[in-house]
């Protein structure tokens, strides 16, 4: 690391002093990884602007908390997820219930899932971002930030029954768009 | 994970980079980083401002000098300090001052602070070349980026930008420091009140008290002194409970039909213990602050009760006294008040002190009187507090 780039001890301690250069340093270190978090929970780029400022005021308001600096990384992780989901509950655009619709069969999603194709992260990004809230939420929880069901039941105030379901039909959903993906890509091949 | 498609997320998103726009960066930047450099900067260029219309001959001419736009450097700790002078070289940049007037009017109207705001925004301040004489001497040749710091010292005032600056960081670290808050703070109050009270017989007899003679409206029998004493608990939440004990010293007279109490006289201790203030004023962090003043503002909910000692009230003969009676024969009366009230405490930070100032309303809403005592009051008081960190 280079004189210009503070080790995490010298930089929180120079952020809690007040020191406007190091406040900004911390910004640009870790605004890629808030705005990645903002994006996977939001859903699209406006409310993961909104939910990226509020996450910022809340990590800068609460920093002192910080005990350990190594913990940095982890706990910016955690506030921005904990805003993320408060975000989503106060604008009640999710409701976290279990959806089935019957009207239409489900299309064929083969039980061995194989990734064939090395697909993009922003692709992956896409689809995470096109699932519907509940279910996105949920994921997220569980898939990226390891969350049990039952911490996120509790967390997001549903069943444990529920957040399974929500899963179920995330990772459902998520290999119908592999699925998709993967058939254009070979039809687009073998059609030259 | 044992699911691949968990693992195929996990593995391409746990550590995803979003990006952002740099109109979203200097928003960012705006409200995260911002307020003490725009505070410092903002004295210094308050300070620099007057400095340079103090200096200021009428009809003089003047040309303007960018200030270097430090929020271009890395290093956002020199913004504050950042008055380093560029002149500029383009003839169509030079203004010509010919009356005094209207810029000294136009600085002392209510728009100072947006002027002085824009002018910061803009990044330009005017100077004279009385003050920079290199610079108009050499305008035509080869300008340095940077001036030297040596014309400063021909400023008529004994005063230097890195002064300036200097002073601007000792006020914010001032301010810091008295900022800076304990989880327990003890405090002391002093107060005047005003009471509205209205004093009516405990047992109501028509024959031996039917009609009290009291004072109303504004008068200075009914102000009295107040010190008080307690511990503020302050919480990470805007609540903060407050325990305190309190002093009153009252005098006011009142006198009924049957008799007459010369010099009533109330000592009466108040013990807050339920006291809840709610801090409304958004968090100040050090630095976040105009000069040396901080504003920061409670509402504070009184709930507490009193014990009320009448040491002087004189003993009044009675013919039935099974109704009207001082038990006690030194003439104490012993009662218990319960207080509600609500005040709105301001704090106004002077150099290293700390100065509240409370206006308080309150009112005994329930009385308990320990002695049959000849009669009770129901008192509103208003009052203004000063409490002492």
């Amino acid at each position: 690391m280079s004189d210009n780039q503070p080790n995490e001890d010298k930089l929180l301690e120079s952020c809690l002093k007040g020191s406007p250069s190091h406040q900004a340093q911390l910004y640009y270190r870790y605004k890629g990884l808030v705005m990645g978090i903002c994006l996977r929970y939001g859903g699209n780029i406006p409310d993961a602007e909104d939910m990226f400022q509020e996450a910022f005021a809340r990590i800068f308001t609460n920093l002192k908390q910080v005990r350990e600096e190594s913990r940095l990384p982890g706990w910016i992780r955690k506030v921005t997820v904990s805003t993320a989901i408060n975000y989503l509950q106060k604008q009640r655009k999710h409701q976290f219930q279990v959806v089935t619709d019957y009207s239409t069969s489900p299309p064929e999603v083969p039980e061995q899932f194989t990734v064939e194709d090395q697909i993009a992260q922003e692709q992956l990004m896409r689809w995470v971002q096109e699932l519907p809230a509940g279910s996105r939420v949920v994921f997220n929880m569980y898939v990226i930030e390891g969350y049990s069901h039952k911490e996120i039941g509790q967390r997001l105030q549903i069943s444990e029954l529920n957040s399974r379901s929500q899963l179920s039909r995330a990772r459902k959903l998520l290999k119908e768009k592999i699925a998709l993906h993967s058939f254009n890509r070979s039809d687009y091949k073998s059609n030259g | 994970m044992d699911n691949p498609l968990d693992e195929l997320f996990r593995k391409n998103l746990s550590s995803y980079q979003g990006t952002t726009t740099p109109e979203l960066d200097q928003i960012m930047l705006n409200k995260l980083v911002k307020p003490r450099n725009r505070t410092i900067r903002n004295t210094a260029c308050l300070l620099g401002v007057l400095l340079c219309f103090v200096t200021i001959p009428v009809g003089q001419s003047i040309f303007t000098n960018e200030v270097s736009p430090s929020s271009q450097n890395n290093d956002l700790d020199n913004q504050s300090v950042g008055l380093q002078t560029r002149p500029s070289t383009s003839p169509q940049e030079q203004l010509t001052l010919t009356e005094e007037v209207p810029v000294r009017s136009h600085l002392s109207n209510s728009k100072k602070a947006s002027v002085i705001s824009d002018v910061t925004s803009q990044s330009k301040f005017s100077v004279t070349d009385r003050a920079f004489p290199e610079l108009w001497s050499n305008r035509s040749g080869d300008i340095p980026d940077r001036l030297p710091p040596a014309p400063l010292a021909t400023l008529p005032l004994s005063i230097s930008l890195g002064e300036i600056s200097a002073n601007s960081i000792d006020v914010a670290e001032q301010e810091k420091q008295v900022i800076e808050r304990k989880p327990l703070e003890w405090y002391t109050k002093l107060g005047v009140l005003h009471s509205y009270h209205h004093f009516f017989p405990n047992d109501q007899d028509d024959v031996f008290i039917s009609q009290f003679d009291q004072i109303t409206g504004i008068d200075a029998a009914r102000l009295s002194a107040e010190i008080e004493g307690g511990v503020i608990l302050r919480t990470k939440s805007r609540f903060h409970p407050m325990a305190g004990v309190t002093y009153r010293y009252y005098h006011s007279s009142v006198s009924y039909t049957e008799g007459r109490v010369a010099g009533y006289e109330q000592k009466r201790i108040n013990t807050d213990l339920n006291r809840i203030v709610y801090e409304f004023t958004p968090s100040i962090e050090p630095g976040d602050t105009h000069l040396s003043t901080v504003h920061m503002h409670h509402v504070g909910l009184l709930l507490g009760t009193s014990y009320q000692l009448n040491p002087r009230r004189q003993i009044v003969p009675y013919l039935k006294p099974q109704y009207v009676q001082m038990r006690a024969a030194s003439g104490v009366g012993h009662t218990y008040q319960l207080t509600l009230g609500i005040g709105f405490q301001s704090h106004l930070l002077l150099g290293k002190r700390r100065l509240m100032v409370e206006p308080r309303v309150e009112t005994d809403v329930r009385e308990i009187q320990l002695d049959n005592q000849p009669y009770g009051s129901r008192q509103w008081r208003v009052g203004v507090f000063i409490q002492l960190p």
